[in-house]
């Protein structure tokens, strides 16, 4: 019931982008896809949003498309960042544990943040609550484009954060305390719930013995769904079966379906010691298979265990790690994503807003080629990998029949400094075009010729 | 016992059975067992002068402790009792110790790690860092650590025990639980967690008041919440509660946080109800005789807070130290654990056991009080804590007794495997060397025996004793117990830089011929005779006085030797006495006057600065006062336009002066020469004149004021030249005027080279002014120095105090007219040779005379050979040896050693090659004796310095070693 309801109200909101989706062919000079293979004069079809075909210069265009033609620049896919808690006017409420929040109602379409990504070739990203919290609620992934949450959205469902690394101000200890009392705490509220139900059946058998007429419950139109069996984790216990979604509060609501395995964990673990403490907790609870870790720097350390627990792995924050020789107080540097791709671990990397030149995944990606790893894995870092971590990479991440229509033009090779974005268009859309780029004339306007 | 007395009464006598019998020296040897090994690795002894097992066995001194697959197989007390085959690490005199236990740390947090008054449910094991570096707390000695929930709440959460290395680190990870009853634990957070969404059923609820907010109300909280960990199972969700029980329903120990004894009676009763052994954790403040009769019969642990400060704490006015005897008057009543208390760090294990001891414990209990007893309080003792059977191989390998606070941990091993070691800091940031022997000379009087060290660091001496601080790194040079430390020897005169050089050019630093004598072949082999040090100048002396220098004969190029300081030797030994005395007296004359010039030079540049200084700011502090009063007024600051004004004018002279021809040369040229010979670049300046072809200049650089020279050369076709003859060769300077006031210079040293750079004219001579003549002086630069007059800077320096005058003279009317002559400048001479200074030795001692004896320093007169080194010292004549000779030096080491055969005494042979040779040369302030402060010039010889059979172990010089032969 809910669901149907929600399909057609998702169905209405995200009408503009989505329903709207334009149609356009464009040629460009390269095609750049996101392996870094290129498309000499490649052509590439967009149709009602979508990708209907690539090819090169010689590919039949249909006859109600229009073709834009880029004779000098470079077609790339753009850039994917993959986890982010920039865009929403607070990153995380003051509550510890608040798994009933949705980054939806925090998001702000018009925060200069989004219109700066498009400027740098970012056409999708992953936006989920701060990392200073418990359970810190639910993300979505968004196009930087658009009025309205609905417009961005190009998934609701992207997953819960759930943080490892304590809260500010509290140890590690207090924070894994709080995890683990959350959910003992859980098993019991629905222990008793079950028990509780289990008698209200028998109430309400024994009335329906005694022929007491009982008018049938009609939805109540809050869209929650009211069968029995949402409780699917754990040990049996009386009533498990009959507690329904609607039985519960939100907050509950979103530790069942996290314990159901039914939301993707987004696992804050910033250094080596939080790897370790995630892998223990999350293995113990079963929940390893759903869960992606979002370390920092730090963490580069624990490279190998990060591999041995085969799980994605984004990169958030500084791609260098700083610490000191603890005897020559000699200051020590290790690049970060070179030690994870050395580990063979699978990793996506992430922006730094507010530092210029990191807050590029350009900049970011091509700092991984000047340490030595490889091209692909650098542009699959930003590009296929953060849409696969989504669960999104037949729409996303990459040119490929049926995928979004969403392009950036730049003028050079995407991860040259010197590079431009020319324009971008989000399924068939364009979303941004510099030479219409206020802010950045006025900017310029100064510039040495 | 019966066997062996038969045997002695065959042999001997009945005298010799009784003895046998009354004795109990003739024990039959215990047939030596062979220690099994349980385990099929290989296993290694490790042979220390002294093992402290920290277990039933005590401490043993030269034992072995042998290990097998990380385990401890056992410790024996010799050799023959290692299994066949077992390689034996030899750790010479150092000790080894169990690893050490450190019962709490901050490693995991300190306090307010969340707002929960009661956390029973909390694990610090949680906090547990595996990627912890753990050199600095290796580096303690400590292997095996505990990892602490908050310190700061009234239950702060269960503990963990960890080790510092190993295959499995986590030794423990639900420790014990940690209470806290101190007013520490007061006034916690208020807990707020607001239900989602609030409903009428479940409303949003002040925020909890959590106790304590006194010792009754955390005793009462405590109560409760035992209270409800008893109670039955569904009640409202209390983790603190489900914590509580399920320590409850484990092993672990009870640590409580007390610091007084009122609190040791609340958490005695909290132990009771708990039902557990206490360990009571702090008592700092607790009286001992009441906190001893509180703990009777209890089965408490106590872990002592050991008072240790790393900076000034700010402590409460009630504060005390704990009594002189309050660890002897608890130790009956409980084992006492130690660690250092919350204003040092928790590393400081071993210091915090050294300072217990100053509270009435033992040795032996301080060292159970770091290493069993925290194992034991931690629950780790089946593991760690102890050198005996069957525990893990954690120990530690002290240079001395642990105790001591010289000694310091060399290596650490965990599991039986190497962990850390000192000798990995080596390489690292330190260049100090700890230098050890048995017998210290320090240049004076009687040596130093029984065991010494000399600590080096930054070239100089930084401590000498018995003991001495062991920096971090430092690196340590054992020479052994037979070693003799002597300060570096000092050769009175010697001539190797200068090759045996008849006479030098006045100004040569003579200190720079000795500059990197530490990689030159000809001086190493001197300075591995442990000569260290050279007065070295020309080998002809003059009435004039022919300067010398201290060099170091190992320096490395920075600090060829002692500079500005001076030795100036005259000979007074002349057939005609009065006219070498006249000559003499004329130097001293003209010496005289020319410190005196100098002396009336910086008088009047102090003045000068002084009253200029004062000038400047005066003018500055007016010019501010008038500019503030005008803007005060609202006028505009005239000053800017009187500048403009000033500025005019002087272009419009400027430029009436350029409409004159202007000779290309004349003025005052400037640049700077860039060479990599050259430390930095020198700024030089030449004012030139010509007249036709004659070009004359005076060059000079105002990085050295003073320093002028006057050159001739040519001028022809825009280009100058110049000759200049010196000792090394020709100097040829080209100056090419390529524009207008810019010229192209080249310096060309005839075959070592060259150097190019430009000069810019700066000011253009003025039409008609005369040929140069003097030096230019600026107006405003004040008094300028006068300009040096080198044959006279060592008379300059004796006056000054910088220098020392020795004066060759042989006879007793010799001596006397140059002590008259000195006497009469009021300047200290030593004497040279001085034959027949035994005929005025009053006078000698009265002056504070002292002679350098002639190389020749045992000597055959009347068929007797005698030494008159020791006659003269015998009178109190201080006595310095030379070795008048170029490579010769390396021998006055075994001279005096011959010497010393024929009646001089070792330590006058060594103070003459050391102090007394200092305090003559007046460079005592920087070596001849071992002493702090001084420069790190030591010799280390394996036996007695002065015994043939001796050899030179060790050089230093400026603390570092000079390298073996």
């Amino acid at each position: 019931m809910r669901n149907a309801t929600l399909l057609l109200a998702s169905a209405l909101l995200s009408a503009p982008l989505a329903a709207q989706g334009g149609s356009i062919a464009v040629r460009g000079g390269k095609i750049m896809k996101a392996d870094g293979s290129v498309v000499e004069n490649g052509t590439l079809v967009i149709e009602n949003g979508r990708i209907s075909a690539l090819g090169g210069a010689d590919l039949e265009i249909p006859f109600d498309v229009l073709l834009n033609e880029y004779p000098d620049a470079v077609i790339f896919p753009g850039f994917f960042e993959a986890h982010s808690s920039s865009g929403m006017d607070r990153a995380n409420e003051n509550v510890a544990v608040a798994p009933f929040l949705d980054v939806k109602d925090s998001i702000d379409p018009v925060s200069f943040y989004f219109e700066d990504e498009l400027r740098g070739g970012t056409v999708a990203i992953g936006i989920m609550p701060g990392n200073n919290t418990v359970i810190g609620g639910r993300g979505r992934v968004v196009a930087p484009a658009g009025m309205t949450i609905e417009q961005m959205t190009l998934d609701d469902g992207l997953g819960m954060k759930l943080a490892i690394g304590p809260k500010r101000g509290w140890s590690r200890s207090t924070q894994l305390a709080e995890l683990r009392e959350t959910f003992a705490k859980l098993d019991r509220d629905l222990e008793a719930l079950g028990a509780k139900l289990v008698e209200e059946g028998k109430a309400k058998d024994d009335r329906k013995k005694a022929g007491e007429e009982e008018e049938e419950a009609g939805a109540d139109g809050d869209g929650w769904d009211d069968a029995g069996g949402f409780v699917r984790f754990g040990d049996d216990f009386p009533g498990k079966d009959l507690i329904s979604e609607q039985d519960l509060d939100d907050g509950q609501r979103g530790l069942v379906a996290i314990r159901n395995g039914e939301e993707r964990l987004w696992v804050w673990a910033p250094t080596a010691s939080d790897v370790a403490h995630a892998n223990t907790w999350l293995s113990a609870n079963d929940l390893l298979g759903n869960s992606i870790l979002v370390v920092s720097a730090a963490s580069w350390k624990a490279a190998d265990q990060l591999a041995a627990m085969g799980r994605p792995v984004v990169l958030s924050g500084d791609l260098w790690h700083v610490e000191r020789d603890p005897v020559s107080w000699k200051e020590i540097r290790t690049f970060a994503p070179a030690e994870f791709d050395q580990a063979g671990v699978e990793f996506a990397l992430g922006s730094v807003e507010g530092r210029m030149g990191p807050d590029r995944l350009a900049y970011q990606a091509a700092m991984c080629i000047r340490e030595g790893v490889a091209r692909e894995v650098a542009l699959a870092s930003v590009t296929t990998r953060p849409a696969k971590f989504w669960g999104l990479e037949s729409d996303l991440g990459d040119f490929h029949e049926g995928a979004d229509g969403t392009f950036v033009v730049f003028d050079g090779d995407p991860l040259a400094a010197d590079a431009h974005v020319l324009e971008v268009w989000i399924r068939g859309v364009k979303s941004y075009d510099r030479s219409e780029d206020q802010r950045l004339k006025r900017l310029e306007e100064g510039r040495l010729k | 016992m019966k066997p062996n007395a038969l045997l002695l009464t065959a042999v001997g006598g009945a005298g010799l059975l009784v003895a046998a019998l009354s004795g109990e020296n003739h024990t039959p040897p215990t047939p030596v067992v062979k220690l099994e090994l349980p385990g099929s690795g290989a296993a290694t002894a490790y042979h220390a002068a002294r093992i402290h097992t920290a277990g039933i066995k005590g401490t043993m001194d030269d034992a072995y402790l042998v290990v097998q697959d990380g385990k401890i197989v056992d410790v024996v007390a010799s050799a023959d009792s290692l299994p066949m085959m077992t390689p034996v690490v030899e750790l010479g005199d150092a000790e080894i110790m169990p690893g050490l236990v450190a019962a709490d740390t901050t490693i995991t947090g300190m306090s307010g790690q969340g707002d929960r008054s009661m956390g029973a449910h909390l694990h610090a094991a949680d906090g547990f860092d595996p990627w912890l570096d753990q050199s600095k707390i290796l580096e303690r000695g400590i292997t095996t650590y505990y990892l602490s929930p908050d310190r700061s709440r009234l239950i702060g959460g269960r503990g963990a025990v960890v080790k510092a290395g190993g295959e499995t680190r986590m030794l423990d990870a639900d420790g014990d639980l940690r209470v806290n009853l101190t007013p520490s634990a007061w006034n916690p957070p208020d807990y707020f967690r607001p239900p989602i969404p609030p409903t009428a059923d479940n409303p949003i609820l002040p925020a909890i008041d959590q106790a304590p907010n006194s010792r009754p109300g955390a005793m009462l909280a405590l109560r409760e919440a035992y209270a409800a960990s008893q109670a039955e199972a569904g009640g409202a969700f209390d983790p603190n509660a489900d914590g509580l029980r399920a320590f409850l329903g484990s092993d672990a120990n009870l640590r409580l946080m007390v610091d007084t004894a009122d609190e040791a009676a609340s958490a005695l009763e909290v132990a009771a109800l708990m039902g557990r052994r206490p360990v009571l954790a702090g008592l700092s403040q607790a009286d001992p005789e009441h906190l001893a009769a509180l703990l009777e019969d209890q089965g408490a642990t106590v872990l002592f807070e050991v008072p240790l400060f790393s900076s000034m704490p700010n402590l409460d006015i009630n504060w005390e130290f704990p009594a002189s005897d309050c660890l002897s008057t608890l130790a009956p009543a409980a084992p006492i654990a130690l660690q250092p208390g919350r204003y040092g760090r928790w590393t400081w294990l071993l210091e915090a056991a050294a300072t217990a001891t100053g509270y009435g414990l033992s040795e032996a209990d301080a060292l159970n009080g770091i290493t069993s007893v925290p194992a034991s309080l931690l629950g780790v003792d089946q593991r760690v804590g102890r050198l005996v059977t069957g525990l893990d191989a954690d120990f530690v390998v002290v240079d001395g007794a642990p105790l001591s606070s010289a000694a310091s941990v060399q290596k650490v091993y965990i599991e039986g495997a190497s962990v850390w070691s000192r000798s990995g800091f080596e390489t690292l940031s330190s260049d100090a060397v700890v230098v050890r022997a048995g017998t210290l000379w320090t240049g004076e009087g009687a040596p130093l025996t029984g065991g010494v060290e000399v600590l080096l660091e930054d070239g100089r001496i930084i401590a000498a004793g018995r003991r001495v601080p062991h920096p971090a790194g430092a690196k340590i040079v054992d020479a052994g117990a037979e070693a003799h430390i002597t300060p570096g020897f000092i050769d009175a005169r010697g001539y190797l830089g200068t090759h045996g050089a008849r006479s030098l050019p006045d100004r040569v630093d003579l200190t720079r011929l000795a500059d990197g004598s530490y990689f030159n072949d000809l001086w190493r082999p001197i300075a591995q005779a442990g000569i260290t040090s050279m007065v070295m100048g020309p080998r002809t002396l003059g009435s004039n006085g022919a300067r010398a220098s201290v060099v170091k004969t190992a320096a490395s190029s920075e600090a060829g030797g002692i500079r500005d300081r001076y030795v100036v030797f005259f000979d007074a030994r002349a057939n005609d006495r009065a006219a070498s005395r006249k000559a003499l007296e004329g130097t001293l004359k003209k010496g005289k006057a020319y410190f005196e010039k100098w002396e009336k030079y910086r008088a009047e540049r102090v003045a000068w600065e002084a009253e200029n200084g004062t000038k400047t700011s005066t003018d500055r502090a007016a010019k501010e006062k008038e500019l503030r009063m005008r803007l005060a007024q609202g006028s505009a600051p005239k000053v800017e336009e009187e500048v403009v004004e000033e500025e005019e004018t002087e272009e419009a002279v400027e430029e009436e002066e350029e409409e004159k021809p202007v000779d290309p040369v004349n003025g005052l040229w400037e640049g700077t020469i860039e060479h990599e010979m050259l430390p930095e670049p020198l700024d030089v300046y030449a004012r030139l004149h010509h007249e036709g072809k004659q070009l004359t200049g005076i060059f000079g650089s105002p990085m050295a004021p003073g320093e002028e020279a006057e050159l001739e050369g040519t001028f022809e076709d825009n280009v100058c030249h110049f000759e200049i003859p010196t000792e090394v060769g020709q100097v040829m300077i080209d100056g090419i005027i390529d524009a207008p006031d810019n010229m192209s210079v080249k310096v060309e040293l005839a075959g070592f080279g060259s150097a190019e750079f430009t000069m810019t004219r700066t000011e253009v001579e003025e039409e008609g002014a005369a040929p140069i003549a003097k030096k230019r002086v600026k107006k405003d630069e004040g008094p300028q120095p006068p300009s040096m007059d080198w044959r006279l800077e060592g008379v300059r320096a004796m006056y000054e105090g910088r220098g020392r005058a020795v004066v060759a003279a042989s006879r007793r009317d010799e001596i006397q007219s140059v002590l008259q002559t000195f006497a009469a400048f009021e300047l200290p001479v030593q004497l040279m040779y001085a034959e027949e200074a035994l005929d005025v030795v009053d006078q000698l001692r009265a002056q504070g005379v002292g002679v350098i004896v002639s190389p020749s320093v045992t000597q055959r007169k009347d068929n007797v050979d005698h030494v008159p080194a020791a006659s003269l010292h015998a009178a109190g004549i201080p006595v310095a040896f030379q070795s008048d000779s170029t490579i010769g030096a390396r021998f006055l080491p075994q001279v005096l050693t011959m010497a010393t055969r024929y009646g001089l005494g070792a330590e006058q042979a060594l103070a003459g090659l050391t102090s007394s040779a200092a305090d003559m040369l007046g460079v005592a302030d920087r070596v001849g004796r071992v002493k702090p402060g001084l420069d790190g010039d030591l010799v280390v010889f394996q036996g007695h310095p002065f015994d043939l059979r001796s050899h030179v172990a060790h050089v230093f010089v400026g603390g570092k070693e000079v390298p073996k032969p």
